[in-house]
């Protein structure tokens, strides 16, 4: 009779809070041109970006739902809030935030981190930055992190979020990057100028607290010549009946020998879409690192692109992603090989249980300008039960011959081999069960900050049973 | 002729990488059917030169069909049906022009089916197969070999189908690209729910001897059973600098090092054929391709 392990749902207690809404806060719910009118008016665009919102209306509505992955059926644009007015002005002291965000942002720990382990924070509650703060030394050394509209409105930035908004990732792009240069509010800008490296990170951490709403925030980081920075984005929503969207959009640009790490723990609640896009431009000797959990939302579209650019650029993706019941979770990455001597390598990890799905989608794409380049990709997928489903469905593309690339996969269960050898080192079955599932995520956790790594431990809470197999 | 979406994958993915699927032209009339069931000899030679139709069924003693297709344009579909216990072993090799190939293989409990396929410099190829592994203990494995030189193409989308309970399939193919020719393999290991105990591997491995090659390999896993293992893997590129360097200590000429290394990455394919005059017709065709270089 087999022992079987149960991994316990993700504890969302510490999310699932929300404070009441204001009707009048919120704009017409769909998508027409009325509305992003409307947001335009209320966020005092420049003409410029009030012409891109409606010109990326229009290529949404010409657009297609993609014709693969999981089902958006559930969503309904004409019911979805695409923006809702905020309560409070940006504040860059957490006393002069609304006291009922405060503490929602307190209840996340966002303010701790930030007294103990940060360089700078964020926070973004429904579509507009509440509050975005970085320490005296940080800000002296030229850094710049701020929200995306203040340095639109900037004369020191504004040519530059012109130049760089929506260039890697344009809106014809898909059609929920469409939607998001048609709605898009808040978000972060950071410039890092050259040569500076942050030794602690910045973070940035957003809250959907409304119901029925969407959150369309855009990233966009800019790292000159061997500047180093280390990113952490966090997200949650507390969990309503109705479906609840996120198609954000993140462009990172990496400049020569620059390094950046981009960090997210994603665990939005189970009846959100998480249509969110991803892209590192990284130019020559440059590296972009990604560290993904993907643990909440109900269903999710997520592959983080890097673009490999200039010579010898590499790009480094660590993810694992953890599909419960009534989850559908559809993550990746995909990189493409542009110039000589570049290297990536992508190492995820999937668990699916409770009729979970969890599917491992990538793409490499090697041009036949890549000359000399590497790429490695290794995904392992655990399947807890026999209701759940694991894929994996990775794709390369390969266009030179002065290349080596390579590829593994496995799918299965808790090997009873390992089970027999940790118990004949003494341990109990179900701490040697424990040990390799806490294991099969260990590759992620190390790569994080501590106390994310903590974190990410708490939502992959481990419970043993003595069911029969 | 009538266009007929083909080699659609089972699990679809970015549309921008144009592997989802392939279209090609298909002769409306249907060719002649060749059976080959129970009161067949167990060694079985068929030569499509055109379009064609063939049905295989196991018999007491395992069955070794070899197929040789070599057409200017064709449709060649075969159907295998390996009852309980039957073992069958399908050669197919093919050479020539516009070929589409279909093989569509039922395995009942503890058949077995083994398939070699060589493509030898198809101008066009599109092959599409798939296994149903519904018996128990059914187990398939198969060995798939190409060479692709100038503007060569060839589109294979193997889907097993592992159903029934301890199933097992193997799959290893090598393959060699030259000039500028295109090769889509797309690979899919389906477990399908109730496939308890079941395992199965898939390993490409590609050489690729030009810069303007252009491959794309696509080894998917579907899964909805817990207690499987599948695997899958692929390498592709360049030959190792030092396989090269090590040659040359040996006086072996550059072109010659790599004419080799090809013939020896296709060589393990062709030894399983298991039919020594079939082995050295292949042989005569490499060795052709090399004597025309």
């Amino acid at each position: 009779m087999k022992e079987k392990i149960k991994v316990t749902d993700i504890d969302r207690s510490r999310y699932d809070f929300r404070y009441g809404e204001d009707a009048a806060d919120f704009l017409s719910s769909g998508i027409t041109p009325e509305i992003i009118c409307e947001i335009s008016q209320e966020k005092n665009d420049p003409d410029w970006m009030r012409e891109f919102r409606l010109k990326s209306l229009e290529v949404f509505s010409r657009m297609k739902m993609p014709e693969w992955g999981p089902p958006v059926d559930g969503l309904d644009m004409q019911n979805i809030v695409a923006y809702i007015r905020p309560k409070s002005r940006m504040n860059t002291d957490w006393n002069d935030v609304p006291e009922h965000i405060r503490e929602t942002f307190e209840r996340l720990g966002i303010p701790q981190a930030e007294r103990e382990s940060l360089a700078g924070v964020g926070a973004q509650y429904d579509s507009e930055l509440v509050y975005h703060n970085v320490r005296k030394e940080v800000a002296e050394s030229g850094v710049v992190y701020t929200d995306l509209e203040s340095a639109m409105h900037d004369p020191a930035y504004a040519e530059i979020i012109r130049s760089h908004f929506m260039k890697l990732v344009p809106p014809s792009d898909h059609k929920f990057a469409a939607l998001h240069g048609a709605v898009w509010s808040g978000g972060s800008f950071v410039y890092v100028p050259a040569g500076v490296k942050l030794e602690i990170p910045l973070q940035s951490y957003f809250r959907l607290n409304a119901r029925g709403a969407g959150q369309f925030e855009h990233t966009l980081i800019i790292l000159e010549e061997n500047s180093d920075l280390h990113f952490i984005e966090g997200c949650s929503a507390p969990k309503y009946y109705e479906a609840g969207l996120h198609a954000g959009c993140v462009e990172l640009y990496v400049g020569k020998g620059a390094k950046l790490r981009y960090s997210t723990i994603e665990n939005w609640s189970k009846n959100m879409y998480n249509l969110n896009t991803k892209r590192a431009l990284v130019e020559e000797g440059g590296r972009i690192e990604w560290v993904s959990g993907s643990f909440g939302s109900h269903v999710s579209y997520l592959y983080p692109m890097s673009v490999l650019n200039g010579r010898g650029a590499s790009a480094e993706f660590t993810g694992i992603t953890f599909a419960g019941e009534g989850q559908n979770l559809d993550t990746g990455a995909k990189i493409v090989h542009n110039a000589p001597d570049t290297s990536s390598h992508i190492d995820t990890k999937s668990i699916s249980k409770s009729g979970g799905i969890s599917t491992f989608r990538s793409a490499v794409t090697v041009r036949e300008s890549a000359v000399g380049s590497r790429s490695s990709v290794s995904c392992e997928s655990l399947m807890l039960d026999s209701i759940s489903r694991s894929d994996t469905i990775p794709v390369m593309d390969i266009r030179t011959d002065k290349c080596d690339i390579g590829h593994e996969a496995k799918i299965g269960r808790i090997s009873d081999d390992a089970v027999f050898y940790l118990m004949s080192r003494g341990m109990d079955e179900q701490a040697a069960r424990a040990m390799i599932v806490s294991g099969f995520a260990g590759n992620v956790s190390k790569e994080l900050p501590l106390e994310y790594a903590v974190e990410m431990n708490n939502l992959i809470r481990l419970e043993m049973t003595g069911t029969t197999g | 002729m009538a266009a007929v979406r083909l080699n659609q994958s089972p699990a679809p993915t970015f549309s921008w990488l144009g592997v989802n699927g392939t279209e090609r032209e298909l002769p409306e009339t249907a060719a002649e059917e060749t059976v080959i069931s129970g009161d067949s000899s167990n060694l079985v030679r068929i030569t499509a030169e055109q379009s064609a139709k063939v049905v295989i069924s196991g018999g007491k003693q395992p069955r070794t069909v070899i197929m040789d297709v070599n057409a200017e344009k064709a449709f060649v579909s075969t159907a295998v049906r390996a009852e309980s216990g039957e073992r069958i072993r399908l050669v197919q090799i093919v050479t020539g022009g516009e070929t589409v190939l279909d093989l569509n293989a039922e395995l009942a409990e503890n058949a077995v089916l083994e398939l070699v396929q060589l493509y030898l410099n198809t101008a066009d190829c599109v092959s599409g197969i798939t296994v149903n592994m519904n018996g128990r203990k059914s187990a398939f494995s198969s060995q798939i070999g190409y060479t692709l030189a100038g503007s060569d193409a060839l589109d294979i989308n193997l889907n097993i189908v592992q159903n029934g309970k301890k199933t097992a399939s193997d799959t290893a193919v090598k393959g060699v690209l030259r000039g500028t020719a295109k090769k889509i393999f797309r690979g899919t290991i389906d477990f399908r729910n109730g496939a308890a105990g079941s395992a199965g591997t898939e390993q490409e491995h590609v050489l690729l001897l030009d810069e303007t090659v252009v491959n794309k390999t696509v080894p998917v896993i579907l899964c909805a059973e817990e207690d499987v293992a599948g695997t899958h893997g692929a390498t592709i590129g360049r030959v190792d600098p030092k396989q090269i360097f090590y040659m040359q200590s040996r006086g072996i000429p550059e072109a010659q090092i790599y004419e080799l290394l090809a013939q020896s990455q296709l060589g393990s394919v062709v030894r399983q054929i298991g039919d020594a005059e079939t082995e050295q017709r292949v042989n005569r065709l490499l060795g052709r391709e090399q004597a025309d270089e």
